[in-house]
């Protein structure tokens, strides 16, 4: 308790005062909500009104709106913008196949929230706000989202996709921190979109690749080349790297399966990996 | 006991020359004691020990032995290990969909583990544990009999049944009879085409014209019947198998050999990119790896036309059918591998291998109406030697009834080839399961049109009363009482293709499946 307190007239006393905290000062008195109720006040000691070695320490100007906005949302579930904190996922089918997400945790901004659609995964990180909407093309038509925030609360979501049965997709979730490219060629009147959501910061983030192709409307019949390509580094060398595929395609068994690179030695590092053969080519017939 | 001792002997008769130091790496006792046998562990598969000894490579009832020394294998966590070698397009597309169809049939969950682009390995685990891993390596049938000789294969992926030196060759390293006997299996059917860009305006040539292409003996598109411009050439690099299968079949027949100036290329995808991108090229490729080019019918003189297609690559009736086959030599398959190579043959794979974009063996029909082509040309080609009256015979013969897809043909005389082999099975097992019950099969011989007809007439009798005796005999629980099944024949009242080449006589020497 007395850490709250200490911040706040930290906070004061610096002149550093956070926007939830300048109108703040009902949120002091607000019950805290689901925790039990505010203990009493304590008196502050004098030594830590005087706070010197606060002054002098190299805090960056990132934490400590940052130790103030869990403070606050902490104390009076209220995020920094004033807005309610209980997190909201939200998913809505729009044209083309796509769910538009919204989600929405204002008190865990700068968080990094792991998303899952029809089995794979990619991480996003939550700006200041706290509030990300985004496309994503939709994997099965039955458009279902879960998010994982880093208090490992877990959110879920969904939407039925009909039109997804029109598109032909395969999706490649990368692991960890340097990821390789999925890469479509096919000829023109066969091109279809690339889309790269996620961003992968660390070890434990992943990104997605996905290649869709609308398939109601080809007049030619062909085939689209998939391939993928990775760059050997000083992080997959020796260990390798992991990676997710699924592919829906209409006419065809939908599948998701792992697959593991392995790793193509250190005195490879720099060189980079082209598989051809990995990611079955799709076929497209027109109609 | 029992068979500790016969694969004892049997293997001391067969290899008393081969005896050499190995570093024994386990010891095998029989349960009373009585004999040991010292070895380095070749195999274990979860049921027998396959050991590498003095006496040449021994096969033991896990059983029957108890194992000591450091290379016995851990019993509770036997993880079957397949591993299998060959072709480029079996060991990059076709086995790997298989593999993955076979581990979703089954409840198992897979990982890819790839190396590069021709060596991968599938890890296929249940709920509690990793059960089998199955490692494929690309390469060519040559290389895949040299690796199933030096044990570092279990199932080789090939084109052709072992040849006469591989057998030998076998033999000389102590795998004893391990490439003898009829062990190929047809897992799918591919062509061997010529692709050309989607610009190009000629659609068709023959065989001949297709070897002057290839082999650079035409230089100009001119030369085969196109406009004047120069033919550039996209060939499969020369150990490939796909070049050497062509060179058999058709560039030796016509003594022409492939020139320098043509571009090899290891990947069938690169070539028959490049050759979608060029008006002015010829690529030689497999059906099944065409990309965005398109490939040329191929025409006979005397007119007829036969365009590489699932159900002309199924009949055999296009001259470049290339069959697929799993081989497994004469040993023992762990439990996992033995139901895997049953799989491929089920009739849930065939739609597997056609998504893959090959063509499966299903036994399929086409109508009598469909003949129209066919029959156009035997009234064009009836004469003194066909009469009116046979092709009246042929058409009240045939009339109601539906065409299926099984076509036997011979490679001389009246034996069967490799494909028409394995569709004596298929068809076997369908009369078996009951498929045709209370149905009526009429196998009809066709001969060729060289020479009189009367003998012709004869020798295509004499080739679909072969195939009745082999069928009989492949389907001994078959129920006759409930199928009819009888022979006719027309000699070469039906033909299918030219009979001035070689290819198109043998095209024509056949016997088809007719239903009612």
């Amino acid at each position: 308790m007395s850490s709250i307190l200490r911040s706040a007239v930290v906070a004061v006393f610096c002149g550093v005062a956070s926007p939830a905290l300048t109108d703040g000062l009902p949120a002091a008195i607000t019950p805290l909500f689901p925790k039990a109720a505010l203990p009493s006040p304590e008196v502050p000691d004098t030594d830590i009104l005087t706070l010197t070695r606060f002054n002098a320490a190299p805090v960056s100007s990132r934490e400590v709106p940052d130790d103030i906005a869990e403070v606050v949302a902490r104390q009076a579930n209220i995020s920094n913008f004033g807005t309610a904190c209980g997190p909201s996922l939200s998913v809505s089918a729009t044209s083309g196949a796509m769910l538009s997400v919204r989600l929405s945790a204002p008190c865990l901004p700068y968080d990094t929230v792991r998303l899952e659609h029809a089995g794979l995964a990619f991480t996003l990180p939550m700006p200041m706000t706290g509030e990300l909407s985004f496309l994503l093309p939709a994997l099965s038509e039955t458009g279902s989202l879960s998010a994982t925030l880093s208090d490992n609360s877990t959110l879920t979501a969904s939407t039925p996709v009909p039109d997804a049965r029109e598109f032909a997709r395969v999706a490649l979730q990368w692991n960890g921190e340097d990821h390789g490219e999925l890469i479509a060629e096919a000829p023109r009147q066969l091109d279809g979109q690339m889309f790269r959501i996620g961003q992968s910061l660390d070890e434990s983030g992943a990104v997605l690749q996905v290649f869709s192709r609308r398939i109601d409307d080809l007049a030619a019949s062909g085939v689209v080349r998939l391939s993928m390509r990775t760059r050997v580094t000083t992080a997959n060398c020796d260990t390798g790297q992991t990676a997710r595929v699924r592919r829906v395609v209409p006419h065809e068994p939908v599948s998701t399966y792992d697959l593991k690179l392995m790793g193509q030695g250190c005195e490879a590092v720099g060189q980079s990996l082209e598989l051809k053969n990995v990611l079955q080519d799709l076929k497209l017939a027109g109609n | 006991m029992h068979i500790l001792w016969r694969s004892f002997w049997a293997a001391v008769l067969l290899c008393a020359s081969a005896a050499s130091a190995f570093a024994d790496d386990v010891r095998l006792t029989s349960r009373d004691g009585t004999l040991q046998i010292d070895g380095t562990l070749l195999t274990y598969d979860g049921e027998f020990y396959r050991v590498e000894t003095i006496y040449g490579p021994l096969t033991l009832d896990g059983e029957g032995v108890t194992c000591d020394g450091p290379g016995c294998p851990d019993l509770n966590a036997f993880v079957a290990d397949i591993r299998m070698s060959g072709t480029d397009r079996m060991a990059e597309v076709l086995v790997p969909a298989l593999i993955q169809a076979f581990a979703a049939r089954n409840g198992y969950s897979i990982t890819r583990e790839v190396t590069d682009d021709r060596h991968s390995t599938f890890a296929l685990s249940d709920t509690e544990r990793l059960r089998a891993r199955f490692s494929l390596t690309s390469s060519t049938t040559a290389e895949a009999y040299a690796d199933l000789i030096a044990e570092v294969a279990d199932i080789a992926l090939v084109l052709r049944e072992p040849r006469e030196t591989e057998v030998a060759m076998a033999r000389a390293a102590a795998s004893g009879d391990l490439l003898k006997g009829r062990r190929a299996r047809v897992v799918a059917l591919d062509g061997v085409v010529a692709i050309t860009a989607p610009g190009q305006p000629l659609r068709s040539i023959s065989l001949e014209q297709m070897a002057a292409a290839m082999s650079g003996d035409a230089a100009r598109w001119s030369d085969i019947g196109g406009a004047d411009i120069p033919i550039i050439r996209h060939l499969p690099a020369p150990h490939s198998g796909l070049l050497e299968t062509f060179e058999d079949r058709v560039l030796t027949p016509n003594k022409l050999s492939v020139q320098e100036g043509a571009t090899y290329h290891t990947s069938l995808k690169d070539l028959a990119d490049r050759v979608a991108g060029d008006t002015f090229a010829i690529g030689l490729t497999t059906l099944s790896e065409t990309g965005n080019a398109i490939p040329l019918r191929v025409a006979g003189n005397c007119g007829f036309e036969t365009n590489a297609t699932l159900a002309a690559l199924r009949t055999e009736d296009y001259p470049l059918t290339l069959p697929l086959m799993l081989y497994t030599p004469a040993r023992r398959l762990p439990l996992i591998g033995r139901e895997f190579l049953n799989f491929t043959q089920d009739p849930a794979a065939d739609l597997v291998i056609r998504r893959a974009g090959f063509v499966d063996q299903a036994i399929t029909t086409t109508r009598f109406d469909d003949q129209g082509d066919r029959l156009a040309h035997a009234i064009s080609q009836a004469g003194p030697e066909v009469s009116l009256e046979d092709l009246q015979n042929m058409v009240g013969a045939l009339r109601d009834r539906d065409r299926l897809s099984t076509t036997f043909r011979f490679t001389g005389g009246t034996r069967l080839d490799v494909q028409s082999q394995e569709n004596i099975i298929r068809l076997a097992r369908a009369l078996e399961t009951g498929s045709f019950n209370e149905r009526d099969l009429l196998l009809v011989g066709f001969s060729d049109g060289e020479g009189p007809a009367a003998p012709n007439l004869i020798l295509s009798r004499k080739r679909a009363r072969t195939v009745l005796r082999l069928l009989k005999e492949a389907a001994p629980d078959a129920d006759f009482k409930r199928i009819k099944l009888h022979t006719d024949a027309f000699g070469e009242a039906l033909p299918m293709a030219c009979d001035d080449t070689e290819w198109g006589r043998a095209i024509n020497r056949r016997v088809e499946v007719w239903l009612k």
